[in-house]
């Protein structure tokens, strides 16, 4: 019989042995690359341990294996001789199978553990000064010196560093020192300049010191809420302390002198005890939910719960850290990766990692690594050319492949890039059509970017041909359903010739989320709030049928509308209230629905298997007032009722042929000293460009907007009109499409310009022109704009 | 890092994206922009949603930069953040204000 507590063991085991053999495999890599002496004597010692280790598994399959491996390095070892090919191969192959035994071993030992830093067991305390009474060094004002003699306290200088955690939410991080006021007096805070590095350095570090007065020892204060002082210096001690530091502090000052193993600042916790603080963090979040909805009635009361309620607010945020895993544990994998598949396909490929320090959760990284994988290797079989073409084609024979990560707002954005042959859009277009996926009139109006959509399409994905001719689609559709299961979304952007691009986002985590509640029939339903664009009071006259689909007029754009009633239970709502405008990645619709409750933050529970098989829900909640809710999926509802993207263009076409024919509404700016208009049903909005960071990505310029990148537009290279480095962006959308447009100065938003005199060439960015006080204001084409310029 | 100036003060605004980047990169935008620069520099600390500590450090850093070439500077940050940063020793280093 197995205790339990075998089983941690062996788990413990298991993740250590794997980390080791990640290290071991990093370390073949390197030395593939360029032999280190050092490198092999390190590779020799990983796999030792792994060895001396395996006596705790009672495995001898796996003790063999290690000791093989490690006879095969100490030979190495002895010669300091490079590693030949079959050596390399020898050994990498031998790290999998090892792995594969581990992985074979887990199922008895247990769940897979992670690594977690609680700030606890990060303390230290260094550079101690204890002194006997008044220390002579620090010069305070008497009258501090004089009120720790009269009230028989200890004086103390404490420097503690206020940006321990740089990734720590500052606010979090500045209550936390609230704590040092319990018992004790502080008569003064400063930051200690002398001791701030600077820009040169990449230390963050802010030390700040605080003169205090305590009735005790003040080192005790380093215990309170895991403050730990880098420094402390006692200026008067009332009560005498011995000449040396106590022996507690001894101790520790000798831990920090003499580090003996990391594991004293890390704790190994199983992912599903997290798991399980998780769900009580959310459970917390819906009590106080509860809880506060019921003070609200008394004001008094409601005050009182204020503290309980940010404490659950923090206890959230910090619980869900916890979950947050760097991308550099995914990344790690890649450089093997890439080696391998460079190697199958007989490839020189220069891999290039960016921001893998970026967290993001752990069950959001599990379910993107493989299609993550699956697009690595799709770009150096498919994207990537050999050697040979590539230098016939003037490129270096090594391509170069970059794997970048970032984080915006609260979204993680990976972006995979490769300088190979790009994207065959005639190919794909074909394909499209023998599908028909598209017809032969649409077609010809796609742009690029909306033709390298199809291969995200699953009719496109399974078939060989378009494979070939066009280097991606098998599996992208699975790729961009993982995305999408994750709350997030991906796009693709290629040139010929020149590279293939894919930017992923998605939420950093996705356990607690912000939803609507909506009311449908006598069911309540939660609608993500990144999902939902807009709330409106719904207008009866503003519906209208169109062909097939039941359209709403929405500041003269058309949209289509789904009855949420009618589509859980055949039957129509009898009072629509209000519509809400959410985005799916078929473009906007209209939910309409009943009625509406106050917003809400839920936890995500998963759903069981039939009820996830309809595609209707993303997951279900519980909320304030303990009722289970559905939460819905809007990109789900919409493919349920096969709304296409073509489809939403076309009602939206039409509301764009309304412009002609009334007066004209549109966001008038200034750029170059000319005067230009966007119609209103692209949704123009003017930012500052400031805000949001600009970049040139395979040779187009982009703007990261709060939606991920988007293309940025200067009319100088459109229009004959001076180039100007204008301090606005004027974003619009259109077709569910987002682009920028420099500008000078927004003039204004006018909704009785005259009508427009429309231009002669559809395929010009101009759509046509008004004339407003003599000046002649110039009407864009939002649709030629987002099509680079010619439709 | 994004700058622009405005009725003799300098606005620069920082954000998290900013930690991901090399220091010798801001440290060469900020020589890049410094002749630029009013002596009055207002130094904007990031979203309210997505300060960390590690932006403070960077800010920071950046204000003690910028005070070595004779600018004065301030730090700007939500009315929250500035109550919780007064008591620390801010208003010693930086001028605090609420935005």
């Amino acid at each position: 019989m197995r205790l339990p507590e075998q089983d941690a063991i062996r788990a413990e085991f298991v993740t250590e042995a794997r980390d080791l053999l990640m290290r071991a495999e990093e370390c073949v890599l390197r030395l593939e690359s360029q032999f280190e002496p050092g490198e092999l004597l390190e590779l020799f010692r990983l796999i030792h341990t792994v060895k001396g280790n395996t006596s705790m598994l009672g495995n001898p399959e796996i003790g063999k294996l290690a000791h093989s491996l490690e006879t095969e390095l100490d030979n190495a070892r002895q010669t300091l001789a490079p590693l030949s090919l079959s050596q390399t191969e020898l050994v990498l192959s031998g790290i999998d199978r090892l792995r594969t035994l581990l992985d074979s071993h887990e199922g008895d030992a247990g769940k897979p553990v992670e690594r977690v830093a609680p700030a606890a067991a990060n303390r230290s305390i260094a550079n101690q000064k204890a002194d006997n009474g008044v220390s002579k060094k620090i010069k305070v004002a008497s009258r501090h010196l004089e009120r720790a003699r009269s009230e028989g306290k200890t004086l103390s200088l404490i420097t503690v560093n206020l940006a321990r955690d740089p990734a720590a939410d500052l606010r979090t991080s500045l209550r936390a020192f609230e704590s040092l006021w319990n018992g004790t007096t502080v008569l003064g805070a400063m930051i200690r300049e002398d001791r701030l590095s600077g820009l040169d350095s990449t230390d963050l570090s802010v030390p700040c010191s605080f003169l205090i007065l305590t009735p005790g020892d003040p080192t005790e204060i380093a215990e309170i809420n895991s403050l730990s002082p880098d420094h402390l210096q006692v200026i008067y001690s009332a009560a005498p302390v011995p000449t040396n530091l106590p022996a507690e502090v001894h101790s520790r000052v000798e831990r920090i002198d003499h580090p003996k193993k990391t594991e004293e600042t890390h704790l190994r916790v199983s992912v599903a005890v997290i798991d399980r603080l998780i769900n009580l963090a959310g459970e917390a979040v819906g009590a106080r939910n509860e809880f506060m909805q019921k003070l609200r009635k008394d004001p008094v009361l409601f005050r009182a719960g204020g503290r309980i309620n940010s404490l659950i607010t923090r206890l959230q945020e910090e619980v869900m850290r916890v979950r947050l895993q760097p991308l550099r544990v995914f990344f790690q994998r890649l450089p093997r990766l890439v080696r391998d598949t460079a190697a199958a396909t007989q490839k020189e490929v220069r891999l290039v990692i960016l921001g893998d320090s970026v967290e993001l959760d752990k069950r959001l990284l599990d379910t993107i690594a493989d299609p993550l994988v699956h697009m690595i290797r799709n770009a150096i079989d498919h994207g990537i050319e050999s050697s040979a073409e590539r230098l016939q084609k003037g490129k270096p024979a090594a391509g170069t492949l970059e794997v970048k990560a970032q984080l915006m707002g609260g979204n993680v954005v990976i972006q995979i890039e490769d300088d190979g042959r790009g994207l065959n859009h005639r190919a794909i277009l074909q394909a499209a059509e023998a599908h028909g996926l598209v017809d032969s009139v649409r077609a010809a109006s796609l742009s690029p970017d909306e033709i390298a959509e199809f291969i995200f399409h699953s009719g496109l994905s399974t078939k060989s041909k378009v494979t070939e001719t066009s280097g991606r689609g098998v599996g992208m559709d699975v790729v961009r359903t993982s995305f999408e299961s994750a709350g997030g979304s991906i796009v693709v952007r290629s040139q010929p010739g020149a590279g293939t691009q894919f930017i992923a986002s998605l939420p950093q985590t996705l356990s607690i989320i912000t939803c609507l509640i909506v009311r449908a029939g006598s069911q309540r339903f939660a609608i993500p709030q990144m999902n939902a664009v807009e709330l409106v009071r719904f207008d009866p006259s503003a519906v209208a049928q169109m062909s097939s689909a039941t359209v709403y007029r929405l500041r003269s754009r058309l949209l289509p509308i789904i009855d949420l009633k009618q589509l859980f239970t055949d039957e129509p709502s009898e009072k629509i209230g209000f519509l809400v405008v959410v985005r799916s990645e078929r473009g906007l619709y209209g939910l309409t629905i009943e009625g509406l409750d106050n917003p809400e933050e839920i936890l995500v529970k998963p759903l069981g298997r039939q009820l996830q098989e309809i595609g209707l829900y993303a997951g279900a909640a519980v909320l304030a007032d303990s009722s289970a809710v559905p939460i819905l999926d809007t990109g789900g509802i919409a493919r349920s009722v096969n709304l296409s993207s073509s489809g939403i263009d076309s009602v939206a076409q039409s509301a764009e042929d309304a412009i002609t024919d009334a007066a004209f509404a549109g966001l008038v700016f200034q750029y170059g000293g000319s005067e230009f208009a966007l119609p209103v049903e692209s949704f123009p909005r003017v930012e500052k460009r400031t805000r949001y960071q600009e970049e040139s990505s395979l040779g187009k310029e982009v703007v990261h907007y709060t939606s991920g990148p988007i293309p940025l537009i200067r009319l100088e290279s459109l229009l004959p009109v001076p180039a100007s480095d204008g301090a606005f962006l004027v974003i619009f959308t259109r077709g569910g499409r987002t682009a920028a447009i420099v500008a000078d100065e927004a003039l204004r938003v006018g909704n009785d310009l005259p009508p427009v005199e429309l231009g002669l060439d559809p395929g010009s960015p101009i759509l046509g022109r008004c004339v407003v006080d003599s000046r002649t204001i110039v009407v864009l084409s939002p649709e030629v704009l987002l099509n680079g310029g010619a439709s | 890092m994004n700058y622009f100036s405005k009725k003799g003060q300098s606005h620069l605004h920082l954000s998290v994206d900013d930690l991901q980047k090399d220091r010798e990169q801001l440290k060469n935008y900020l020589v890049s922009i410094q002749d630029h620069l009013e002596p009055v520099v207002l130094l904007h600390l990031g979203d309210a949603e997505e300060t960390t500590s590690g932006l403070l450090a960077l800010a920071v850093a950046i204000a003690r930069h910028l005070k070595e070439n004779d600018r004065t500077v301030k730090l700007i940050a939500e009315q929250e953040l500035v109550d919780l940063l007064r008591p620390l020793g801010f208003e010693r280093m930086l001028e605090l204000k609420a935005s």
